[in-house]
């Protein structure tokens, strides 16, 4: 899946396209802002993100000539938080709108709906844990066993596995599942992290899975 | 002189007739008690007298009137100043909310860019800081668009649970450092009013809540969102916390400009004192009702009064 990014900020374009790697999907950059439908075309993306404050016409423009020649869906990236914004969006035929600043987990959950309503994609969502375990679409399968995870601690398992290797604090993983409207707690966390550990010692065979780091958070090897 | 005369016409006439009406009744009709010379006398006295008196008046009428032309002068400079000064308050209210989704932009890509930190006490702090900014921005972005509300205002059906979710996200950094819980009872209400200006209000409710949040050994801070419908037409929000509390004495001053208050801040983040103050505003133009009640040391709530709701249609 490709992803085109539309924005004339050069350092957030470049983080964009940064996070759209690390997630696993190709990119290109709009250089010529004079020209989007060209590079557009060009770049066959699955997919654009498309800022509103652009040299030479707006967002809302681009995306009324690109619905001339193509369904591909738009996701606009915009720092004007104005009611009549969202509305303009929609009738330019954008698909959906995230306002500046926003959250990357949350750019993410967008990117990969619009992508499935669109294409029917599925992605390759599954992810080696160890060799012989692997988590896919809300299952975690191992030791000839599957287990199915709940909503939250799905969230936990893909933030933990998007970080693979590095430590994830309980803080991030709490926003994690803020950002889904899951308020929990400091002390709900433990005991969601203390089920879906026991959930992954059985596909695991007693094999600890999620180490903790303490008085900083958990990781995954 | 026309003026004077057209604006003292019953005056003059009451001056000439008065000595026409006094000759004829004494010269006439007591004529065998008075001597003829004698009412002539007067009548020339009064005469001189009336013309002295009006030339007097008109004098003063004279200087008064053009005092009063000064004064219109005067007036017609003050309207143009005044006009000139809203054409400036617009332009700077415009170019307010221009500067800040300029900043925006930088700030989401440093924000990005934290992301990719991999020192975690670093990012952390970082985070702190980005979040901070946020949360200023989005204070001046209140005062900003304050200017021009009515051109951005959409009353619309608004779903409380949607409008809390969204405020808690938006300060949900301050509130998980915090410890905080969140308690949400809104029942599926809805209300009519601006969703945006809404979350801006809570935003600041929730804000300050952290702000004034007991010391942490005290007990676990807590926030409780709880809608109820009072009317077919009134709905309550009350956001209630259980933190410092403010002193009876000060709850007339919270929603005063720059009112800080004399609370010892928990050093998360300073407060201007505008937050509050522009969530009273932004209530007042959207016809809410906003009111604050408090137990020192206890807990505080806020309570939004929401109107008008039987405009709402049915689901």
């Amino acid at each position: 899946m490709k992803i085109l990014i539309v924005e004339d900020d050069a350092e957030l374009a470049r983080e964009l396209a940064l996070l759209c790697r690390k997630w696993g999907f190709e990119e290109a950059r709009v250089k010529d802002f004079q020209n989007i439908c060209e590079e557009y075309h060009t770049s066959h993306a699955d997919l654009i993100l498309m800022d509103i404050n652009l040299p030479y016409f707006d967002g809302f423009y681009w995306c009324e000539k690109i619905r001339e020649i193509s369904r591909v869906p738009v996701l606009f990236l915009s720092s004007r938080d104005q009611n009549a914004d969202k509305i303009m969006g929609m009738a330019a035929g954008g698909d959906d709108y995230v306002e500046k600043p926003f959250d990357p987990e949350l750019l993410l959950v967008k990117i990969r709906s619009m992508l499935r309503r669109t294409y029917e994609y599925t992605g390759s969502d599954k992810m080696y844990i160890s060799q012989d375990i692997y988590y896919e679409n809300g299952t975690v399968v191992g030791n000839g066993m599957e287990k199915e995870l709940t909503r939250s601690e799905n969230k936990i398992m893909s933030v933990l596995l998007s970080d693979k290797g590095n430590v994830v604090s309980r803080e991030q993983l709490m926003q994690a599942l803020w950002n889904t409207d899951e308020f929990v707690t400091d002390a709900s966390l433990t005991v969601l992290i203390s089920r879906l550990r026991n959930k992954l010692r059985e596909v695991s065979a007693d094999r600890e899975i999620i180490h903790t780091r303490k008085g900083i958070g958990y990781y995954i090897v | 002189m026309r003026e004077y005369l057209s604006e003292k016409k019953g005056m003059i006439l009451a001056a000439i007739l008065f000595p026409i009406f006094f000759s004829i009744y004494f010269l006439y009709l007591c004529s065998s008690w008075v001597y003829g010379a004698d009412v002539l006398y007067f009548d020339g006295v009064y005469a001189a007298g009336v013309v002295m008196l009006f030339l007097a008046d008109f004098h003063r009428f004279r200087r008064k009137s053009g005092q009063r032309e000064d004064m219109e002068q005067e007036m017609d400079c003050l309207r143009k100043e005044i006009a000139v000064l809203k054409e400036e308050i617009i332009e700077q209210n415009d170019y307010i909310t221009r500067w800040l989704h300029e900043v925006k932009v930088p700030l989401s890509a440093l924000e990005l860019m934290n992301g990719r930190n991999s020192d975690a006490e670093l990012k952390r702090e970082m985070r702190f800081c980005t979040e901070r900014i946020g949360m200023l921005l989005r204070i001046m972005l209140m005062y900003g668009k304050m200017g021009s509300m009515e051109n951005d205002v959409t009353f619309t059906a608004v779903k409380l649970e949607e409008a809390v979710r969204e405020a808690v996200k938006n300060q949900s950094f301050f509130l998980i450092r915090a410890g905080f819980e969140i308690k949400m009872e809104l029942s599926g209400l809805r209300v009519f009013t601006d969703q945006r200006w809404l979350v801006y209000m809570l935003d600041q409710i929730t804000a300050n809540a952290v702000k004034y949040r007991a010391e942490a050994s005290d007990r676990v801070p807590e926030i409780l969102f709880r809608g109820r419908k009072i009317s077919e037409d009134e709905t309550e929000l009350i956001i209630r916390d259980n933190g410092r509390g403010i002193a009876s004495e000060e709850l007339p001053y919270l929603f005063d400009r720059g009112y800080t208050g004399g609370n010892v801040r928990n050093g998360d983040y300073r407060s201007t004192g505008m937050g509050l103050y522009f969530t009273r505003k932004a209530a007042d133009r959207l016809g809410i009702k906003l009111e604050v009640h408090s137990e020192e040391g206890k807990w505080t709530s806020f309570v939004f009064h929401f109107y008008n709701n039987h405009s709402i249609r049915p689901e």
